[in-house]
């Protein structure tokens, strides 16, 4: 099966300016979303990967941070390169977002029935019937019981996870082809989040978008994706399918990061851990960013960045280590 | 377990709050049973895992076992001494808290040495010398430099500054510490570590843990037993490996059922729990998880059941395991 | 809601009612008003025959009940001092003195409102430097200095406006600047901060995603949730502006209802400054009420709470 790529990024640096300090914060990020697939990125905080999702729909804080470079293509139009009014074509319309906290992601001040036509307002041309339709067959789809009563609802009148569907609903209403979900589930209750899961798994196979599925939760990228990025330090450091990377994590990072869950199914006297935090970047660096925490740290890591190592099958992580098992490769 | 080693043990507890409504608050016009006829007892040098989701009462409970309120009704009692906003001063000194935020459970004011050493200037008359003999010690314990003792919460990483959390809350050497969500608000790295360092810590002062989370991995990793709250009552009691290896509650088995698994081919058949939590206030009569529950039947809109030991050391509030026990 | 605002109501006649038996009280404690309504050498049964025609002999309590029993039949009284009865005096006053409150009002919301949005979206800009360093100033210079400046500059050196009176619609014009910049100034001031709070929202970004042009997320998305904590500065900026009205109208020989409660307190007019008391008070009040009423316009979480 071919897939069509629907967005491209190619050695994206987003960097966050301050006044002794340069973050940066992503820092020449490349990556494809297939139509039909959920891309992960997983990393913990201050990694880069919600920086990674703004800088695709230009939703940064101008005043400190800028696209040092790099490319974000949606299919051949550089979303870079277009002029505001060009992308807010496509910002709602074909690439559309979900966030993480949705009674703040909400406006408190319109009913959520005005917030859904909103969107389809902006980008169609329909009457207010049809407009009114649409939204209660998005409810509909999005799993909100009563939906002709619901649409006069505040914001503040719904539980979280209703919240979260609404927000669901105003993503996909123009039916895009890209949807960006920063972690959706992250606020939400754990039985919750399992529901909200299961609409976005139900979601991507009847409509066949892409999706990028922000998270920090490694569950949460097991039962959602079908390839995932990890990140750290604004870079990406192993990537491929899901089962390969969790059959085999290759970069030390990756599989502290496995080790030191602790497990539902089973007890483990004492938890794997990384030692350290995770550093705070204040300048660009071009040595591997691990390498302060990796036990198996040595003279090149601290000297050199790593490309990435080809492991198996297009998995593929960024660590000194497989240079001699594994072949090069020529991306990023 | 043995009843001599007792050491908090709450009876048929109860916290109802009036809801008030209008811009004054003028009008009452239900209850929030935040926490409704809870009886449990937690073991000397014992982890009981407290799990529920948001609104279950597991923050009210907490509340109440520190004694920064007082029950609507029933007894809660440490040592045999009833827990209350009067309790005394000792007890102050011998259960503490450890919070979720550490971000803002640290005054940013502060010095490191005096947030450690606040509580020796409440519970001692110890010399700015003795204090610091019993402040140093610690921070070696919890793997803080000493060098940390001048600065400020901000120039610590969220690990960093659970670590401090731990050590003031070690400072009055407690036998009972609630631990809030204490883990929740850090990276999964850190995370581990300060899971360690906690049962480390138990080890050394054999501490007695009321951990609350809403993470089942985490409850399993610490906890000797497990307690499970739905909507201000306790639904299910047992030893951990009872609990895991053979959980009963139906909401205990949704807990379960809804975490995801890092294992992305097994393949998941699940069946998530409908609906929302229902609204806390004035709740139906009955069993609070009727309006979810897959198995609902008649009984369960009548009368909410007691909770019953249904084989040694696990106890279920469900009509489906009556007094015959399991079936 | 209709419980609500009778509640409300109801509160607010309290409230007027405690206020004028207040003033009632305290005028009554600043001394006999026939000091000032006779001449100096006046006897002392003379006095004594005016303090029994004004009914000023009887026991406080007998005056308070005849007061309030008069409230109700609408007979506010005469006069001592210009011996007219007291409604036709403000009936004269009032134009003017609601002419200037009113324009300076609509002034100050016309321009304080937009300065602060602009000033927000623009932070750090050298127009929000400009326009907040120019309502740091507004705000600071007591508003009769700046009147007193502008007497010095349009009328005395440049001869440009007249120094007082209201003959003219020139006339209006400084003791509008006056009386409008410090509430310019404020209210510009306080709907940037809350503007600037309402700009970090989250719910803001979801309008970007959604598509939505930069106006749209500024003055529909924001706008309305940063105009909530303004709507209440408002509501009080009125109080203030009347009390402004007294300062500006002694400056600029203004004459309104401000100058008239000025030269009653000085004569010791007690039904003038009763029935002054009573009007600024039932404004102040009724407008609070629109805005208590008018956050549940503006915000549907606190009509959920009504």
């Amino acid at each position: 099966m071919t897939m069509e790529n629907v967005l491209t990024v190619n050695n994206l640096k987003t960097y966050y300016f301050s006044k002794n300090n340069v973050t940066p914060a992503v820092d020449g990020v490349s990556f494809r979303l297939l139509r039909g697939e959920v891309l992960g990125i997983v990393g913990e905080s201050g990694c880069g990967k919600s920086t990674v999702a703004r800088s695709i729909l230009d939703l940064l804080d101008r005043s400190y941070a800028k696209i040092q470079g790099g490319e974000i293509l949606f299919h051949e139009h550089d979303l870079l390169k277009l002029k505001k009014k060009d992308l807010n074509r496509i910002r709602g319309k074909k690439i559309s977002m979900i966030f993480q906290n949705p009674q703040s992601s909400l406006n408190p001040v319109f009913t959520v029935g005005n917030q859904i036509a909103e969107i389809l307002n902006i980008h169609e041309r329909m009457t207010k019937q049809e407009t009114k339709a649409r939204v209660i067959e998005l409810l509909r789809l999005v799993g909100i019981p009563a939906p002709e009563t619901r649409l006069t609802s505040y914001p503040h009148q719904l539980s979280g996870g209703m919240q979260q569907r609404i927000m669901i609903a105003i993503a996909l209403a123009c039916n895009p082809e890209v949807v960006i979900a920063d972690e959706p589930t992250t606020a939400l209750d754990v039985t919750i989040q399992s529901q909200i899961l299961a609409l976005m798994n139900q979601i991507k196979t009847k409509l066949r978008m892409g999706m990028l599925l922000i998270t920090h939760n490694m569950g949460v990228v097991a039962e959602m994706c079908d390839r995932v990025m990890v990140m750290y330090g604004g870079v990406v450091v192993e990537q491929g399918e899901t089962a390969s990377i969790f059959a085999s994590p290759s970069h030390p990072y990756t599989k502290g990061l496995l080790a030191s869950i602790p497990s539902i199914k089973e007890d483990k006297e004492e938890l794997y851990s990384i030692p350290g935090a995770v550093p705070k970047l204040t300048v660009p660096v071009n040595h591997c960013r691990f390498a302060d925490r990796c036990p198996h740290a040595f003279g090149k890591c601290h000297e050199s960045e790593p490309p990435f190592f080809e492991v198996e099958n297009g998995h593929q992580a960024k660590c000194w280590l497989l240079e001699d098992t594994a072949g090069r490769t020529h991306n990023g | 377990m043995d009843n001599n080693n007792v050491i908090v043990e709450v009876n048929n507890a109860k916290k109802y709050f009036p809801v008030n409504k209008g811009m004054l608050g003028q009008r009452t016009v239900g209850t929030v049973k935040a926490v409704d006829n809870v009886s449990f007892k937690i073991y000397k040098g014992e982890t009981l895992g407290l799990i529920g989701e948001s609104g279950c009462g597991k923050s009210t409970l907490s509340r109440l076992l520190m004694g920064l309120m007082d029950v609507t009704d029933g007894q809660i009692l440490f040592k045999g001494q009833r827990v209350g906003t009067k309790a005394s001063k000792d007890f102050r000194r011998q259960t503490q808290m450890i919070f979720q935020d550490p971000y803002s459970s640290l005054d940013p004011r502060m010095s490191i040495r005096r947030i450690i050493e606040e509580p020796l200037r409440i519970h001692s008359k110890l010399n700015a010398k003795q204090k610091l003999e019993i402040v140093l010690p610690l921070l070696e314990k919890v793997s803080i430099p000493e060098s940390a003792l001048s600065k400020h919460p901000h120039e610590f990483s969220g690990g960093q500054r659970q670590r401090i959390g731990i050590a003031r809350a070690l400072v009055t050497e407690p036998e009972f510490i609630i631990c809030d969500e204490p883990v929740s608000a850090l990276d999964m790295s850190v995370q581990a570590q300060i899971l360690n360092l906690f049962k480390k810590m138990q080890h050394e002062f054999n501490l007695t843990y009321l951990f609350i989370s809403h993470d089942m991995s985490v409850v399993r990793h610490v906890s000797d037993r497990v307690m499970v709250m739905y909507l201000g009552k306790v639904v299910e009691l047992a030893s951990k490996n009872k609990f895991f290896n053979r959980t009963l509650h139906p909401y205990s088995i949704a807990l379960m059922d809804a975490i995801p698994v890092s294992e992305p081919n097994a393949v998941k058949v699940r069946t998530p729990l409908e609906g929302d939590l229902p609204s806390p206030i004035n709740p139906p009569a009955g069993c609070p998880f009727q309006t979810r529950c897959p198995h609902v039947s008649q009984a369960c809109r009548v009368r909410m059941p007691p909770l019953r030991e249904v084989e040694p050391d696990h106890f279920v509030a469900c009509h489906l395991f009556g007094e015959e026990g399991i079936q | 809601m209709s419980a609500f605002i009778v509640k409300r109501l109801a509160k607010a006649l309290f409230t007027i009612w405690f206020v004028l038996t207040l003033v009632f009280l305290l005028t009554r404690l600043t001394g006999d008003p026939t000091t000032w309504l006779l001449p100096d050498d006046a006897s002392a049964t003379v006095r004594a025959e005016l303090r029994v025609s004004l009914g000023l002999d009887r026991p406080i309590v007998e005056q308070y009940t005849d007061y309030v029993s008069a409230l109700f039949t609408g007979d506010m009284g005469k006069s001592y001092h210009y011996l007219r009865p007291v409604g036709e005096l403000f009936a004269e006053r009032a134009g003017p003195t609601l002419t200037l409150a009113a324009i300076s009002f609509a002034l100050a919301i016309l321009f304080g409102v937009p300065i602060g949005i602009i000033a927000a979206v623009n932070r750090n800009s050298l127009l929000d430097r400009f326009t907040m360093g120019i309502s740091i100033a507004g705000y600071t210079i007591p508003s009769f200095v700046f009147g007193i400046l502008m007497i010095f500059l349009f009328s005395l050196q440049l001869r440009l406006l007249p120094s007082g009176g209201m003959s003219t619609p020139l006339h209006y014009i400084m003791p509008l600047l006056t009386l409008t910049v410090d509430s310019v100034a404020n209210i510009a001031r306080l709907t940037r901060s809350s503007m600037l709070d309402v700009l970090r929202q989250e719910y803001l970004d979801s309008a970007r995603a959604k598509g939505a042009g930069e106006r749209v997320v500024i003055y529909k998305h924001a706008l309305r949730n940063a105009l909530i904590p303004v709507v209440t500065v408002i509501g009080l900026h009125l109080g203030t502006m009347i009390g402004g009205t007294v300062v500006v109208e002694t400056v600029f020989a203004f004459p309104g209802i401000g100058s008239l409660l000025v030269t009653a307190a000085q004569y010791r007019d007690f039904p003038v400054i009763q029935y002054g008391v009573m009007i600024v008070a039932t404004t102040v009040i009724l407008v609070n009420l629109l805005v208590d009423l008018s956050y549940g316009l503006l915000d549907p979480r606190i009509r959920d709470n009504f």
